[in-house]
């Protein structure tokens, strides 16, 4: 009886445990598995489904607007009349009809042209917040000095 | 599934807008494409470009996924083929779309077709600038509601132009000399941090362009710390190991121990705890230390004007090396060290290969105990855009690196997310070679033999032109002499005669001094007195010798000269030619390598494919049989032999090396073809970002034209007329919208039958394969060493870390074992699945949606040419629709990369819970110990 209780040690009983477990939770453990990911798809297709539906019913919108000021606004009875929204207008047109030089000249730049347009641009370049806002004010933060390591005291100190 | 999030929102505007009547207000609802910035990065090529079929975007032989080229022969032998419903028009006119008139629509549609970048984004700024134009006397009608709505639907458009980014993840084993490729790539000397970490600490460094204009920050970085409750669970897993119950393990001190490896984690964040002091602190004793708890959940930011500097300040937060402190002799003073606490460092530089957007993200090779920082790993991978792997070019090809580096669960892994075409090859180091070695394995000897010629004819011309030049050296020196003698003679003749002038007399012995003084009276007695004309006659005599000496010497000079500088030619001619065998060498061995890691990549794709088909069918596996076009596959594998020291060199930088040979031009180090390449890897991203911009700018100006053209003054039409059209447009209108409704209808329903027939039917079949293996694979762990089983201190440390642990030997993953069948047995049918078959469906919506709003249009446009009315404003619409047609087709891919956004998180979810179902056992199994068992034995007894 000793002999028999010497040799098992706590690896055998870890080993047997895992055996027991594996054994009796194995068929479940996969089914479940399958039932979340199906979850998981079938969500993903609901989702899907809104985002496309949504995008669509926007397109839908947008064409629905558009194709009623074909006809003009006087059939709802919603007249222009202002000398101020007249004149809004007409620059707004203005604009429209002139951009299609300003695009144009962008179709018949060289490469030398475009990067010379982008260089004065700040397009691509985020706002970042000046240097004293560097830490963030949420999260507490430990100084740094420029001048090197040790000086935020973190070298040597501890408690 | 956070990234889906947005939807949510999406879903909230349109159960609003849903409200609206089919006839909504002028400026409401201008469709806006969020596809920026409603998801994450878009997935740069994961995409199809466009189509050659015109706008109506009949497209669907270009819709493939060009990362996965599956065979097109499964497709016909296959019953997946999807075929798209059939289109039928109910505005009773047949649909025609009308040639494009001259306007800003049809510059802007041009531009759309596009395919450079730099021009797309100058096309950008412009349209903002346009946008601003527009603005100003929108802003002048402050009371006005069409002028604030026209007003946020700019900011809208606006807010589109948003740069995107290109996540490239870079791994390789350690010494594959990844952090010398980066620093090459970033034209910086040293700039990314290396970490000797052991103790399975993975730290993931991200690098990006730093967009400040700052000098004194031209250099960031922010280093996240874990979270105080990710520290806090690591610690009691560590403390597990290093205490066992009576004290300090007797493994502590061995580093490669698990409880060693634990110990020195510990000791790094407590140096100052001895092991009595850690044995009775209790875990909220540590956590409470206050160095400790000052900096967990923080972010440190760190910036420099100078690289050197900041690399150092880096360095001291990321390194694991305890540096000697002190002179020789003297204990070292003990240092916190941080990095088991890093979660994640991000860089900030201005690197020109990253100012595209490029996000380089140096991904650790090992597995992470820590599941914080495991985490943030994998969502680099899942979000990645390139994955490069880099490997020595002396080992790639001989370990089959392209085939084995990746192992299989990384490879499924890729199938899984579609992006085996997002693999790109580095071979480093192609500047260590042996010439020798190279000439006898790529059988160089004919194409080296004229080199060989020539080294030899320059060896010989060396030897004979080396002698002339002894010779000459001899001779010239034997010249010097004479002229020094006939010098010394004309000196000494010259005083003799002014002796005899003087009245004394010279005689012929008398040559030089010394002689003189050694000659005895009887000698000089026979000697005869010289005259002063037998004097002068010798001096004129040796200065005739002395000048033949001189000259012979400046012709002995001039000969030296010309052979010396002969002999250099000769060395510089060598070294050139040195340099050019090595060269050759270097690139035989290049387009080699290429060739065979281009191969063993396609060959590994293969291997599993076939693993994976024998798999799920072993009855109907034909090895024969290709799944995918493997030529394609080791075709569009990308690979760069690079040179980062020979590139650092030639650039100037790394002074204190020695000279890299083989390299005379940037080129051949293959670091600026791969610079090219990581910008490259953004264009997708950027044309998808800016053709977005574009064609929702093409529309606002569309709407906004006919707004403003718009004054209400129009004599055009009578009241009777436009309420008569106004009924027919909102009639026509309400069938657009049933039409369009319908076809999402078909698409999602047939998206559903897809995805039931070709992957939710095998789940259940996967799942009990699994179920049949997982008593077997657990039964392998217990096994005894020799046949393979774990060693017990790694089992238990394994279920300690619920089945994830990465010691000495090697990463356990035991939920990923158990996992494992289900996962090999689905993956070609969800590889099938969201590379090709959901694509088709989706790729047939806009067909149906082109054609249905064409249709719409010629519906509308005839009844106003029957009428001869409005024709010039329907006019306005006609390139619209060519617009709208392009929405539709970019909506298509849009969902698509949503569709794979999500199935990416979902194919990770299989491993995750069983994970979670193993819990119980795993905390189960970690209770026993030995000391129990013998308390429960001795009992028993």
């Amino acid at each position: 009886m000793l002999t028999h209780l010497v040799g098992l040690g706590s690896f055998a009983r870890m080993k047997e445990i895992m055996y027991d477990k594996i054994s009796a939770d194995k068929d479940t453990m996969f089914q479940n598995t399958t039932l979340e990911v199906r979850d998981q798809l079938d969500r993903m297709c609901k989702q899907c489904h809104q985002t496309l539906h949504g995008r669509v019913q926007r397109m839908y919108d947008a064409v629905a607007r558009d194709y009623m000021a074909v006809i003009g606004k006087e059939a709802g009875g919603d007249r222009v009349t202002g000398k101020p929204e007249k004149l809004a207008r007409k620059k707004v047109e203005d604009v429209i009809l002139q951009s299609e030089a300003v695009f144009g000249e962008v179709l018949d730049w060289d490469l030398e042209q475009l990067e010379s347009a982008m260089l004065g641009e700040s397009r691509r370049v985020v706002e970042i917040e000046p240097e004293a806002d560097v830490e963030d004010a949420t999260e507490p933060l430990i100084e740094l000095s420029d001048d090197g390591v040790g000086e935020d005291g973190l070298a040597e100190s501890e408690e | 599934m956070s990234n889906l999030a947005p939807i949510a929102a999406d879903q909230a505007i349109f159960m609003q807008q849903n409200d609206h009547s089919d006839t909504p207000d002028p400026a409401e609802g201008v469709d806006m494409e969020y596809s920026n910035s409603d998801f994450p990065v878009q997935r740069q090529d994961s995409l199809p470009e466009p189509g050659t079929s015109g706008f109506l975007g009949v497209e669907q032989s270009g819709h493939e996924d060009p990362r996965t080229p599956i065979k097109a022969g499964e497709e016909h032998s296959s019953n997946s083929t999807y075929v798209p419903r059939t289109i039928s028009n109910t505005f009773g006119v047949d649909a025609l779309v009308d040639s494009l008139s001259t306007s800003v629509q049809k510059t802007l549609q041009r531009l759309l077709q596009v395919s450079l970048p730099e021009r797309l984004e100058a096309a950008v700024v412009k349209g903002i600038s346009v946008l601003s134009e527009i603005e100003e006397p929108l802003l002048a009608l402050q009371r006005d509601p069409d002028a604030q709505k026209w007003l946020q639907q700019i900011e809208m458009v606006r807010d589109l132009d948003k740069s995107s980014r290109a996540v490239i993840g870079v791994v390789g084993n350690t010494g594959a000399g990844k952090s010398s490729v980066i620093n090459a790539l970033l034209d910086e000397e040293r700039l990314v941090p290396t970490n000797c970490m052991r103790a399975c600490t993975a730290v993931v460094t991200e690098i990006s362009y730093n967009k400040i204009d700052n000098e004194s920050a031209r250099y960031r970085a922010e280093i996240e710390f874990i979270k105080p409750k990710d520290w806090r669970r690591e610690l009691a897993v560590l403390f597990e190991e290093v205490f066992d119950g009576q004290g300090l393990s007797k493994d502590a001190h061995n580093p490669d121990s698990i409880a060693g490896v634990a110990y020195a984690k510990i000791r790094a964040v407590y140096p100052k705890h001895t092991k009595d002091m850690l044995r009775k602190s209790t875990i909220d004793e540590l956590m409470n230390v206050a160095s400790v708890n000052g900096i967990l959940g923080t972010t440190k930011r760190i910036q420099s004007r100078d690289c050197a500097n900041f690399y150092q300040r880096l360095q001291h937060y990321v390194d694991s090396q305890q540096k000697p402190n002190g002179s020789k002799g003297v204990k070292p003073v003990l240092q916190l060290q941080l990095w088991p606490l890093i979660k994640v460092v991000r860089i900030y530089t201005k690197a020109d290969a990253l100012s595209t957007g490029a996000v380089i993200v140096d991904l650790p090779g090992v597995h992470d105990s820590n599941a914080a920082r495991a985490a943030v790993a994998e969502s680099y991978i899942k979000e990645c855009t390139g994955l490069w792997i880099v490997a020595p070019i002396t080992r790639a090809v001989d370990d089959k690196a392209a085939k084995n580096l990746l192992g299989t669960t990384f490879k499924s892994q890729l199938k899984y997310d579609g992006s085996i075409g997002a693999v790109t090859f580095i071979c480093s180091k192609t500047d260590d070679i042996s010439e020798t070695e190279a000439i006898d394995a790529l059988q160089l000897k004919d194409t080296m033999a004229k080199y060989e010629a020539e080294r030899e004819s320059i060896n010989l011309e060396k030897l004979t032109v080396g002698g002339q030049k002894e010779r000459a050296q001899a001779d010239r020196e034997e010249s010097d002499v004479l002229f020094e003698h006939h010098d010394d003679q004309v000196t000494h003749w010259e005083e003799a005669l002014d002796k005899i002038e003087s009245g004394e007399s010279v005689d012929e012995m008398a040559s030089t001094v010394k002689k003189r003084k050694r000659m005895t009276s009887a000698e000089t007695s026979e000697d005869q007195p010289l005259t002063p004309e037998e004097v002068q006659s010798k001096i004129d005599e040796h200065k005739r010798l002395k000048r033949s000496a001189r000259q012979r010497g400046i012709n002995l000079r001039d000969d030296i000269s010309t052979l010396q500088k002969r002999l250099k030619d000769l060395e510089k001619r060598k070294a050139q030619i040195d340099q050019e065998a090595k060269a050759l060498c270097i690139k035989g061995r290049n387009d080699w390598s290429r060739e065979r890691i281009c191969d063993d990549f396609a060959e590994g794709i293969k291997e599993l494919d076939q693993e994976n088909a024998a798999e799920e069918n072993p009855n109907e596996f034909d090895p024969e049989e290709e799944v995918r076009d493997y030529e394609e596959v080791a075709r569009s594998l990308p690979v760069f032999c690079v040179s980062s020291r020979a590139y650092q060199k030639l650039s100037g930088r790394l002074q204190k090396d020695g000279g890299v040979s083989g390299f005379t031009a940037l080129d051949q180090t293959e670091i600026p073809q791969l610079q090219a390449h990581c910008r490259k890897l953004t264009e997708a991203g950027r044309l998808q970002g800016c053709k977005n911009f574009l064609n929702n700018l093409s529309r606002l100006l569309t709407s906004l034209s006919l707004w403003a053209s718009d004054d209400g003054s129009s004599p055009e039409s009578s009241t009777q007329q436009r309420k008569m059209m106004q009924v027919f447009v909102t009639k026509n209108l309400q069938t657009l919208k049933t039409k369009l409704e319908e076809a999402v209808h078909n698409t999602m329903e047939d998206v559903e039958k897809s995805l039931e027939r070709h992957l939710l039917g095998h789940l259940t079949a996967a799942a009990n394969k699994a179920a049949k293996k997982a008593v077997h694979t657990s039964n392998e762990w217990g096994l005894p060493r020799d046949q393979g089983g774990l060693f017990w201190a790694t089992y238990k440390a394994t279920v300690r870390r619920h089945g994830v642990f990465h010691g000495a030997a090697g990463a356990k993953d035991f939920n990923k074992e158990l996992s494992a069948p289900m996962i090999k047995n689905l993956l070609k049918c969800w590889e099938k699945t969201f590379q090709r078959c959901l694509p088709e469906v989706f790729n047939a919506f806009p067909t149906t949606a082109n054609t249905t709003i064409a249709n719409f249009h010629d519906a509308v446009k005839q009844r106003c040419e029957g009428q001869n009315l409005w024709k010039s404003r329907v006019a306005r619409l006609n390139d619209n629709i060519v617009v709208l047609q392009s929405a539709f087709n970019d909506l298509a891919k849009q969902t698509i990369s949503n569709i794979n956004e999500a199935q990416r998180e979902i194919n990770r979810e299989f491993t995750p819970s069983v994970a979670l179902a193993m819990g119980p056992t795993y905390v189960q199994c970690s209770q026993e110990n030995g000391n129990a068992l013998l308390r429960s034995s001795c009992t028993d007894t």
